[in-house]
């Protein structure tokens, strides 16, 4: 086995990961029982991280992303910028945030594709303002992503199939896109968001996850 | 009877927030398709850079760093944020995977002028310096102030993955001074970097 010294001399080399052989297990046999060397191996590998991030970044060949895509099993296409899978994402994953959910819990062997959280468009009109967006693992719970017109007091008003009121809450928003999240009342089927004077500037079913 | 409460406390998110690197990874472990383009979209540049920087061929490097970014699907539960960023351990992967790729297919020739590129690339600053960070360009600032044999040796291990032998073979020296070189350098990077915590 080698000594500390033995390691120490080593120590550069085993960080960035040039040993091989009866010498690396030798070294490795050490490191397991030695906590300094270790730390110091580990130091110096930290080093070497440090290095690799200073390679510069390089646009890939053309196709790059969808031939990764295609390898990993990505079933769909890339949406445009600010599309509503778009949306959908940053929603989905500020559920995961607010409530520290399975997200980040990664699970490489899940399999297909189950999507986290799903949505439904808001409308304003004939024109897409905004997204529902409720997590498979939060169903009570919706994320409401709105392109507000203008800075106010929103009300936003969840009605059950038969069109009554099963809740109400409101939201001081400021102009421009704005997210936030609300309890979702039993029955809740339908949402209608309006500005202070009662002019609706989106409304949109709640998606079933 | 109404859900009240106006903003509701913590949960409002601003359209237009990056995810984090980890929930990108997550989207992509999970299969989502929208997180996985935008994870592979957010770190191709980095990965790509990384593999052509290694095997200075666009056509293998391609190959590396779709192999890179299908091992990050397959190990994303391996990640492990305390011990590094999301670009970091890709990095890393992508690194290992290319050093591994040099190493069949050696002996091969390294052109010196590719030594001299390479180095050039990471010491020098990016355009925008805004974008440089404090970290980065402290380690630009240590390798710059290397002697050039041993920036050298460094750029043949630590980035092109050479062992000391071939270092050695390359830089027509003997197999020790090769790994003095190697292992002066990495110390006195660990000297300037982490001033206090050298232990050698």
């Amino acid at each position: 086995m080698t000594d500390c010294e033995g390691c120490r001399e080593l120590a550069p080399e085993l960080a960035l990961g040039l040993v091989t052989g009866s010498e690396r297990a030798a070294a490795h046999a050490h490191l397991q029982q030695c906590a300094e060397c270790r730390e110091h191996v580990a130091e110096l590998a930290g080093i070497h991280d440090r290095l690799r991030d200073l390679i510069p970044p390089a646009e890939p060949p053309v196709g790059f992303e969808q031939r990764v895509l295609n390898r990993i099993g990505t079933p769909r296409a890339p949406a445009p910028r600010g599309s509503w899978w778009g949306r959908l994402a940053i929603a989905a994953a500020a559920v995961a945030v607010v409530f520290g959910g399975g997200w980040a819990a990664g699970s490489a062997t899940s399999g297909r594709p189950v999507p986290a959280a799903v949505a439904a468009p808001l409308v304003a009109g004939d024109r897409h303002v905004g997204d529902v967006v409720v997590a498979r693992d939060r169903p009570a719970f919706v994320s409401l992503y709105l392109d507000v017109p203008s800075a106010g007091r929103l009300s936003c008003t969840f009605l059950r199939k038969d069109g009554s009121v099963a809740g109400e809450t409101w939201y001081d928003a400021d102009r421009g896109t704005s997210w936030w999240g609300v309890a979702l009342p039993a029955g809740g089927a339908t949402v209608r968001i309006a500005d202070s004077a009662g002019a609706v500037v989106g409304a949109g079913s709640i998606p079933s996850p | 009877m109404g859900v009240r409460g106006g903003p509701i406390g913590g949960s409002f998110f601003p359209a237009g927030a990056a995810l984090a690197d980890d929930l990108l990874l997550a989207g992509l472990a999970e299969g989502d398709a929208q997180l996985s383009v935008a994870f592979v979209r957010r770190f191709q540049r980095k990965v790509f850079g990384v593999a052509v920087a290694v095997l200075g061929d666009a056509s293998l490097a391609e190959d590396v760093a779709q192999q890179a970014f299908e091992r990050a699907w397959r190990h994303a539960a391996l990640f492990d944020p305390r011990r590094g960023t999301v670009g970091g351990w890709l990095a890393g992967i992508t690194h290992n995977l290319a050093v591994d790729v040099v190493r069949s297919r050696r002996p091969a020739p390294i052109d010196p002028g590719d030594i001299e590129a390479l180095l050039g690339a990471v010491t020098r600053t990016p355009e925008g310096v805004a974008l440089a960070s404090e970290s980065a360009a402290e380690v630009r600032a240590a390798i710059r102030e290397l002697p050039v044999e041993q920036a050298r040796a460094l750029v043949l291990s630590a980035y092109r993955g050479l062992t000391a032998r071939e270092v050695a073979e390359v830089e027509g020296i003997p197999l020790g001074t090769a790994k003095t070189r190697i292992r002066t350098a990495m110390l006195r990077l660990h000297a300037a970097l982490e001033p206090g915590r050298n232990g050698s």
